[in-house]
């Protein structure tokens, strides 16, 4: 009895042994550094510096300005590779390089093009040889090769980040021209590509235009025309250009919001007196409900993304600040209590956050203001900035800012990592509104 | 071989009783044929003693009678002599009879015996076989028994051996718990590198939220510490962050590894877990 003791006892000092000799180690890894993925993006062979559409520029501009990629600059590259087979993944190991993407372009004849695009993973393994993460090859007229790429753009965004890329959604803004030898100015309501290429007009007039926004479906916008002199509220389609008037009271019409189903139009209208209250226009029947009633300045409504409550900017605290409204109560209440002057607010698609213009001692610029934590991250050193509007993805803002004389347009990461300005060759431009997803 | 036997005592038995039965048919037959000459001495006798008191005539008479008695008497005599010689005759033919068929019988019985005495010898020699046979047996039995002991002692010997191996390695487990305090304090020594070398390598994507999940990530190390193969073993539901956790470790090869043979063999097999606490 004592002998099968003692057995049992070295059996299960054994045993402890073996566990804790085999039990595998694990780690735990919790903070990583917040940063771009380097990538590189090899110009797509044949390679045309001077083709302002060459697909491998687009895809590096695109995926350069969003924030989430870092991309090598071309005189880093140890190799200008087109085909898989001709990548060295050491070479670009060795740059610690994650991604490379490459491509060819091939005329058809016919102002046919054929594109193939390739986006390797270069840590996939411990060998050398890149892994293939996507590969694609299309058929398209030469005319449409900005839009394809900035599809395969949207591709491999959403490949390597797991979200959905915004680089074949619009932007409506506001164009603004002198015209030469006399006072007066041109007004252009403007749609473009989201890197502010293949801008048209879809409005022009010798009065102001103002506030842009879009429909939930992406295919008309809505804003303020001052054409008769008087501000009106219209809807344009986009693509048919076709225009219909929703609102046209006495006073101020302005700052026109779509509710997230379409239905219904949240206003500003002061209906005759001087300041303005938030009205909701039912698109279909045409009915209207006030929603604020004071004597303060109520206006810029934005809907959240449930529709169940408006925010929107009141003076009614004695400077601009941020209030929400709910829509079955009919209350309101203050939201942004940071700094003296908080408006323009939009929210950010996870409903958490608000995109705002945030007026401090260094001038007005984009911040972000996070909802539950009460907290305001300005992320622009503009200290010009206007109308700030997220991306449907909440990933970027674009916004007006000045450079020199003229207005134009900039773009910065909701983190602030990211800040680029969109060239337009003429003019002022101002009051950008993006797009929802293309439907 | 009963049956063989049983037959043959069959036979015996059968032989005898009709030994037996001639005998008493012989001897009853020898019994008469004595009884008469004995009644015919007595009544000569008695005819004696009743002529004491008779006449001359009567004497006469009496002698022939008596003559003729007497010569009846020889006659008789002669007849009874005759009988008896006959009866003799008779007596010791029968006699001789008997002893011939007495030899017959002794000849049998000779015969009987021998066959019984042969068939005692098979018994007894079957006997000794089947003795011979059970010596045999018993001596089978001797031998296992004695191997079973044997096997037993070599069975103690072994469970012997067996504990002191057990008590030598329970030895061994305890030096190389002692060991595994030390080895453990450079096992956490290179987990706290290898977690730095990861996280300089792991890469947030601003604004993504990282996932609830984490990312696990299975490697295995070469001696150097070069990451021979990483496996996504647990996904954070993100294919994308799942990615940039198998490039952090790949691009953080070679991982810092402990000289200790030992401490790096705890270490060769890996699990990463990539989660985002914030």
């Amino acid at each position: 009895m004592k002998r099968l003791r003692i057995g049992l006892l070295s059996i299960l000092m054994l045993a402890a042994f073996f566990q804790t000799a085999f039990a595998v180690l694990e780690i735990e890894i919790t903070s990583g550094v917040v940063r771009a993925i380097p990538i590189a993006v090899v110009p797509f062979n044949p390679a045309d510096p001077s083709n302002p559409n060459d697909i491998g520029r687009v895809i590096s501009n695109d995926l350069g300005h969003s924030g989430q990629f870092q991309i090598m600059a071309q005189n880093r590259f140890p190799q200008w590779p087109h085909q898989v087979d001709a990548v060295s993944g050491d070479l670009w190991k060795s740059l610690s390089l994650d991604n490379l993407v490459m491509g060819n372009v091939t005329a058809l004849g016919n102002n046919q093009i054929k594109v193939d695009v390739s986006l390797l993973d270069l840590f996939h393994s411990s060998g050398s040889t890149p892994a293939i993460l996507s590969q694609q090859s299309y058929t398209i007229p030469v005319s449409q090769s900005r839009a394809l790429a900035h599809h395969i753009s949207d591709l491999l965004y959403e490949k390597l980040t797991g979200e959905k890329g915004v680089f074949s959604t619009h932007l409506a803004y506001v164009k603004v021209d002198p015209i030469p030898n006399s006072l007066h100015k041109r007004y252009y309501l403007m749609i473009s590509d989201v890197d502010g290429h293949n801008a048209k007009p879809i409005l022009t007039s010798t009065q102001p235009i103002m506030s842009p926004t879009w429909s939930p479906d992406g295919h008309s916008v809505a804003y303020v025309s001052f054409e008769t002199k008087l501000p009106q509220i219209f809807t344009s389609n986009v693509a048919t250009g076709q225009r219909r008037l929703i609102s046209s009271f006495a006073g101020i019409n302005g700052a026109p919001a779509f509710s997230p189903d379409g239905r219904i139009l949240a206003v500003a209208l002061s209906m005759g007196k001087t300041n303005p209250n938030i009205y909701l226009i039912n698109m279909g029947s045409g009915s209207l409900t006030q929603l604020t009633h004071d004597w303060s300045i109520n206006t810029e409504p934005a809907w959240s993304p449930d529709g169940q409550s408006l925010y929107f900017t009141s003076d009614r605290g004695g400077a601009p600040q941020i209030y929400r409204i709910n829509l079955s109560t009919k209350q309101a209440q203050r939201v942004t209590y940071v700094g003296s002057y908080n408006a323009s607010a939009s929210v950010l698609p996870a409903g958490d956050k608000l995109s705002v213009l945030h007026r401090d001692n260094r001038g007005f610029n984009v911040a972000i203001y996070d909802l539950q934590s009460g907290t305001l991250q300005v992320l622009t050193r503009d200290s010009f900035a206007e109308s700030p509007s997220p991306a449907p993805n909440g990933r970027m803002i674009v916004y007006s800012t000045q450079a020199g004389a003229r207005r134009i347009l900039g773009m910065v990461s909701s983190n602030g990592q990211v800040n680029i300005r969109l060239p337009e060759a003429s003019g002022d431009v101002q009051e950008p509104a993006w797009s929802p997803y293309a439907g | 071989m009963s049956t063989r036997f049983s037959g043959s005592l069959m036979a015996s038995l059968g032989f005898h009783f009709f030994l037996a039965l001639i005998f008493l048919v012989s001897v009853s037959s020898a019994v008469m044929s004595i009884q008469p000459s004995q009644s015919t001495s007595l009544e000569e006798h008695k005819q004696i003693v009743n002529a004491v008191a008779i006449s001359q005539t009567e004497l006469d008479h009496e002698v022939q009678t008596l003559q003729a008695q007497d010569n009846a008497a020889k006659a008789l005599a002669a007849k009874q002599a005759r009988d008896l010689a006959t009866a003799k005759a008779n007596a010791l033919a029968a006699i001789q009879e008997a002893k011939t068929k007495q030899a017959a019988l002794a000849t049998e019985q000779a015969a009987a015996t021998q066959k019984a005495a042969a068939q005692l010898a098979d018994l007894q020699a079957a006997q000794k076989a089947a003795a011979a046979q059970l010596a045999q047996t018993k001596a089978q039995a001797a031998a296992t028994a004695l191997a079973a002991q044997k096997q037993a002692a070599q069975k103690q010997a072994q469970a012997l051996a067996a504990q002191q191996a057990a008590a030598k390695q329970a030895l061994m487990a305890q030096q190389a718990a002692a060991n595994n305090l030390q080895m453990q304090t450079e096992v956490n020594r290179y987990a706290a590198l290898m977690k730095q070398a990861i996280e300089a390598q792991w890469t947030q994507l601003p604004g993504v939220d990282q996932q609830r999940l984490a990312t696990v990530m299975r490697v295995h190390l070469a001696s150097d510490g070069t990451v021979l193969s990483a496996q996504n073993v647990g996904s954070s539901g993100n294919p994308a962050l799942d990615r940039l956790a198998l490039s952090a470790v790949y691009k953080a090869s070679p991982l810092p590894v402990p000289s200790d043979p030992q401490a790096l063999a705890l270490m060769k097999d890996i699990q990463f877990n990539f989660k985002d606490p914030g």
